[in-house]
């Protein structure tokens, strides 16, 4: 049953995009975890670098046909990130 | 003319998709080759009404390597982070069409 499903060219299509949200989210994992806090202004970095598993999120949510949320998702997406860099660049010690 | 306003909306959202496109692939490079120097520059925009302002705020955040952090409403700058640095142009590449769109 499963053969037939994947030589149907819609799911065949749906996979791969599928795996190509899957990979955008594991490159995101490595860059969160590969930058240590040497670097300067390093949580701007790590919030640029979570923008990439949203993209993939809303990609997904897309392909597996759940519009309103892909559409909330779209339009709420950068509050929050907009919110953490707000509070991080008025709450940073001044130097 | 409101036609012109719909035809710059869907010039908007298609300008919008592409560029959210280009800089997912090229955030998602920098994440592997280490290429990353996070940089704070400030930006002033042509737009008057807080809601374009708001609109332009938001899309700079939904792109992937650019991340707005304050929007000064009344002297018309926004605060915008960056993963590396970049002309003005190439941050917002969406303002004339929300300036067609919106103002």
């Amino acid at each position: 049953m499963a053969f037939i499903e994947v030589t149907d060219p819609i799911s065949l299509v749906k996979s791969i995009i599928l795996i190509i949200c899957a990979i955008l989210v594991i490159l995101g994992g490595i860059g969160i975890l590969r930058y240590k806090d040497d670097l300067e202004r390093v949580m701007y970095a790590r919030i640029h670098i979570l923008g990439i598993a949203d993209m993939a999120c809303i990609l997904a949510l897309l392909v597996l046909g759940e519009f309103l949320l892909a559409a909330a998702y779209f339009i709420l997406a950068p509050f929050n990130a907009h919110a953490i860099s707000n509070a991080y660049y008025y709450g940073e010690e001044k130097n | 003319m409101f036609i012109k306003r719909i035809f710059y909306a869907v010039a908007y959202f298609a300008v919008l998709i592409f560029e959210i496109t280009k800089a997912t692939l090229d955030v998602a490079g920098r994440s592997i080759n280490g290429k990353v120097e996070p940089f704070i520059m400030e930006i002033e925009t042509e737009l008057k009404r807080p809601v374009s302002q708001t609109i332009l705020a938001n899309s700079i955040t939904l792109t992937p390597g650019t991340l707005s952090i304050d929007l000064d409403s009344e002297n018309q700058v926004l605060k915008v982070a960056i993963i590396y640095p970049r002309t003005k142009e190439e941050v917002i590449p969406f303002e004339p069409y929300i300036k067609g769109m919106l103002e």
